[in-house]
């Protein structure tokens, strides 16, 4: 290789880097100052290019003013931001996972809002810097790449001279170390924030106008952010490791691509993250305080205060009544319903599974699609490639969902916003493995003609056949996860979720414990993914990407953690919603993510601990309660 | 004969000494009073003794093992059992399971036996749950088993803890603080039921206080510690005239104004 492409890799690297660099401060001074991952970082990188985009459009501006302007917005909307949601979210004492939540959802609304304001279509930046090259030394230098990092590190600079001498730095960096202390001390914590928000989302704005020209404007670039979260790994979440791991980052990224596979060239960087993370974030000792609930969640038992006989009498007339309604349903109902409630069941047995995981065991995962996905192929490649009949295949997925599960168990170890940035890695490292393993998965074109589930003499064709095979699938996985919850198994997994340390002195081996419940909820997974494959003829890995993780995510959220019928309830309603919708078109999604933030700020324990909450309210209102 | 003996144990946090070479030795079927001023390591002592931090030297030997080959989930197996000092109840769970949580580890229905609920599956549950309705009835919480954790009263709660560490039937149970905050007929109470556990059932115990009265009441032996270090072992008695401990407590000027 040529001196001339070398240099032009490294100079490329460091550009991106400092790119990088400038996202990643944003999450370590994020973490550093408020305990918190904002999930919604890239999506400030996106509004920031889009900015940019705009005012070198429509105004003659130099391209220095509009990157400094650009940067200024985003932070100007980070703030606005952090004021309006996450504000009130912090207020209430919500615990990481709530706040992890809303700044998805709040990613989600960035995204369209950016979507209907600047259109779906990439967009080429109208860039007014670095065309063409500069020699240094005889040898071509791409002079973008040049402007990027010159940029990029005056920006860095400024922060560093804030930081360090200005009043307002000082203050940041004292509550950063112990915000208890700089309070008492004058240094009003919501004020550290709000300064955090504004600096973050500026520094994410100026990465995107910096990243811009490099690259099409697409709503697509917010995939940049998470990526970048290795970057402040690598530093160590200190400011100037992160400045520094920027760089070394975009240096590996392009190496890698370069020398190993430009395939997997993406996937790198979350590998960092998830070994360093693995190094350096795991505790030694078991923590003593709860790591995923949440909520007082409010049984309906407690506000009734009926006898437990009262309760089964109801509870079985419901079920039955219910049972009676979903055998007939589809005497009553077209193709197109019968359709969608298959679908409906499918996810509901994924994300079943995925309430286990986050619900009871207390683990941050978003990276569910990732063994839905598994789940798919293998089921999908055993019948094609090896004619396995369909129970068979079904049980090979979810045997290789469980393994699949087991082996990634570890990452469980990390702590709350750790262990949700590491399983979001995970499923993107999955997610190109099924793209750019073609030998195998077909990459992108997908598979096809997987044949329709043959039991015995029965092919199940139809719709209708189906929704008997996913009903009883169904019930199985449901009666097979309530015993589970309702035994030993459960009560460890609960006592671990609320005191790890307690419960490592009661005997319970907390590690393991998670280990078992990611891989039965792999397994749900699995399941479903299966069903998915063999009900739809056709599965490609966009169908299994974080944005599929996100949205079981929402289904368990939304139906309230902690409740298997929460996942079910979750589930019809964020499927239920985009199909009510239908007439909003991209204004759907807007809904769907400010559900997500409106249940953090008003509902943090869902759908299903609203009902005894609403019961409470009108048994006090009605004044008929006694004590 | 002793049970539990710890011997010139060091245990650093980065570079703070938090032990520094405690030895301990306590002898079965007695309350064993552990008492020292704030930051004197008795509760990292304990913590040690669960498995939570490891010494860098220094050896711990229960009932006659080694206890450094157990990890810290398999030591309640070997007949230790504890409660915390800042209260550490399963809050969002009831009473009832609370307790059932302690008895965890004698559980041996995988999951199979849990998913096709198999008889012997259902007998463990029946004979978990009547157990720890015992248990709970014993530190007089027997009426409130359906109630969840959270939304006992701090006493409540301390005597929850108690139950859960005493339904594992250990013959070591590490009491660290368990009368911090409670009232005086609370407290009354606990030294009943600690009294009760020493003479009728056996139970050594291990008890870290702050209330002296109660820890002078009931121990049989008592060992100061300070800065890391055993400064003191003796009979109550003898620790109340021991001037080394007067210091530790009080500082050096009262000590001579006391002589």
């Amino acid at each position: 290789m040529s001196m001339e492409i070398i240099l032009q890799q490294i100079t490329g690297g460091l550009a991106i880097g400092c790119v990088y660099a400038l996202i990643a401060l944003g999450f370590s001074m994020m973490l550093r100052a408020t305990d918190l991952l904002n999930f919604a970082q890239g999506e400030f990188l996106m509004m920031g290019a889009y900015f940019g985009y705009t005012l070198l459009t429509y105004t003659p501006l130099p391209y220095i003013a509009v990157f400094i302007l650009a940067s200024l917005l985003t932070g100007l909307l980070g703030v606005l931001v952090e004021r309006l949601t996450l504000r009130p979210i912090r207020e209430q004492q919500s615990p990481v996972l709530n706040l992890i939540i809303a700044t998805v959802g709040i990613g989600i609304c960035l995204r369209i809002i950016a979507q209907v304001v600047w259109g779906a279509e990439p967009i080429r930046y109208p860039t007014r810097i670095g065309e063409g090259a500069v020699l240094v030394a005889g040898l071509p230098i791409s002079s973008m790449h040049i402007w990027i990092i010159l940029l990029a590190v005056a920006s860095m600079f400024a922060l560093h001279l804030f930081l360090q001498r200005t009043l307002s730095g000082m203050a940041w960096r004292a509550a950063a170390y112990d915000h208890a202390t700089a309070e008492i001390l004058g240094i009003g914590f919501s004020k550290i924030v709000a300064l955090t928000f504004g600096i973050s989302g500026a520094l994410a704005g100026a990465a995107g106008v910096l990243l811009a020209p490099l690259f099409f404007v697409s709503q697509d670039i917010w995939l940049i952010g998470p990526r970048a979260f290795a970057a402040a790994a690598l530093g160590q979440f200190s400011i100037l490791g992160t400045m520094i791991g920027g760089p070394v980052l975009g240096l590996i990224e392009t190496m890698a691509a370069g020398y190993i596979s430009s395939a997997y060239k993406n996937g790198i960087a979350y590998a960092i993250t998830i070994i360093i993370l693995m190094v350096i974030a795991v505790p030694k000792v078991p923590s003593s305080g709860s790591v995923g609930q949440l909520y007082a969640r409010i049984p309906l038992m407690e506000v009734l205060a009926w006898p437990a006989e009262r309760m089964k009498h109801w509870r079985h007339i419901l079920l039955f009544i219910g049972g009676l309604i979903t055998l007939f349903l589809p005497a009553v109902l077209g193709g197109y319903e019968i359709h969608i409630l298959v679908l409906i069941m499918i996810y509901m047995i994924e994300a079943l599974g995925l309430q286990l995981v986050i619900g009871y065991g207390g683990s941050i995962v978003i990276g569910h699609a990732a063994f839905v996905g598994v789940g798919a192929y293998a089921s999908a490649l055993l019948s094609l490639k090896m004619g396995v009949p369909f129970p068979f295949s079904l049980m090979g997925a979810a045997v290789f969902t469980g393994l699949l599960g087991l082996v990634f168990a570890p990452i469980l170890r990390l702590p709350g916003h750790y262990c949700a940035i590491a399983t979001l890695g995970f499923g993107e490292i999955m997610n190109l493995v099924m793209s750019n393993w073609t030998s195998v998965t077909n990459g992108y074109s997908g598979l096809s003609k997987i044949p329709k589930p043959q039991l015995g003499p029965f092919i199940v064709k139809s719709d209708y056949g189906f929704y008997y095979l996913a009903l009883i699938v169904l019930l199985l996985v449901y009666g097979g996860l309530n015993r589970l919850i309702n035994s030993r198994f459960g009560r460890a997994l609960v006592a671990a979720k609320e005191n790890e340390m307690a419960s490592t002195a009661m005997g319970i081996n907390v590690t393991w414990f998670r280990s078992q419940t990611l891989a039965i909820g792999a397994v749900c997974g699995g399941i479903g993914g299966s069903l998915y494959a063999h009900f739809n003829g056709f599965i490609s890995p966009d169908g299994f990407s974080i944005v599929e993780s996100i949205g079981f995510l929402t289904m368990v959220v939304v139906g309230g953690l902690g409740s298997l019928p929460g996942a079910m309830i979750g589930t019809v309603v964020v499927f239920g919603i985009p199909e009510a919708l239908r007439g909003l078109a991209e204004y759907r999604m807007l809904v769907y993510g400010a559900l997500l933030v409106l249940f953090m700020m008003r509902l943090p324990g869902g759908l299903t601990d609203s009902v005894p909450r609403v019961v409470a309210f009108i048994m006090k209102t009605r004044g008929g309660v006694k004590k | 004969m002793s049970i539990l003996s710890v011997e010139g144990v060091h245990v650093y946090f980065g570079g703070l000494k938090a032990l520094a070479g405690v030895n301990l030795s306590v002898e079965e079927g007695h309350i064993h009073g552990l008492i020292g001023p704030n930051g004197s390591g008795k509760t990292t002592l304990c913590n040690t003794i669960s498995g939570f931090y490891r010494p860098i030297s220094g050896k711990i030997t229960f009932c006659g093992n080694d206890l450094s080959s157990f990890r810290p989930h398999e030591r309640i197996r070997q007949g230790l059992s504890r409660t915390f000092q800042d209260l550490q109840v399963f809050g969002e769970m009831t009473a009832l399971e609370n307790v059932m949580v302690g008895q965890h580890y004698k559980g041996r229905g995988g999951l199979i036996s849990m998913l096709l609920r198999t008889s012997y599956f259902q007998h463990e549950e029946k004979e978990t749950r009547e157990k720890a309705l015992r248990f709970l009835a014993n530190v007089g919480l027997g009426e409130f088993e359906r109630r969840r954790a959270n939304r006992l009263s701090f006493g409540q709660q301390r005597l929850l803890e108690l139950a859960r560490a005493l339904v594992s039937e250990p013959s070591l149970l590490i009491l660290d603080e368990p009368a911090a905050g409670l009232s005086l007929t609370m407290v009354e109470h606990l030294t009943k039921i600690l009294k009760d556990l020493r003479d009728r059932q056996g139970v050594t115990i291990v008890l870290i206080e702050h209330v002296i009265r109660l820890v002078m009441g009931i121990s049989d032996r008592i060992t100061v510690l300070d800065h890391g270090e055993r400064i003191s072992e003796g009979t109550p008695d003898e620790i109340r005239r021991n001037a080394q401990v007067i210091t530790a407590y009080l500082g050096k000027t009262v000590n001579h104004a006391a002589n």
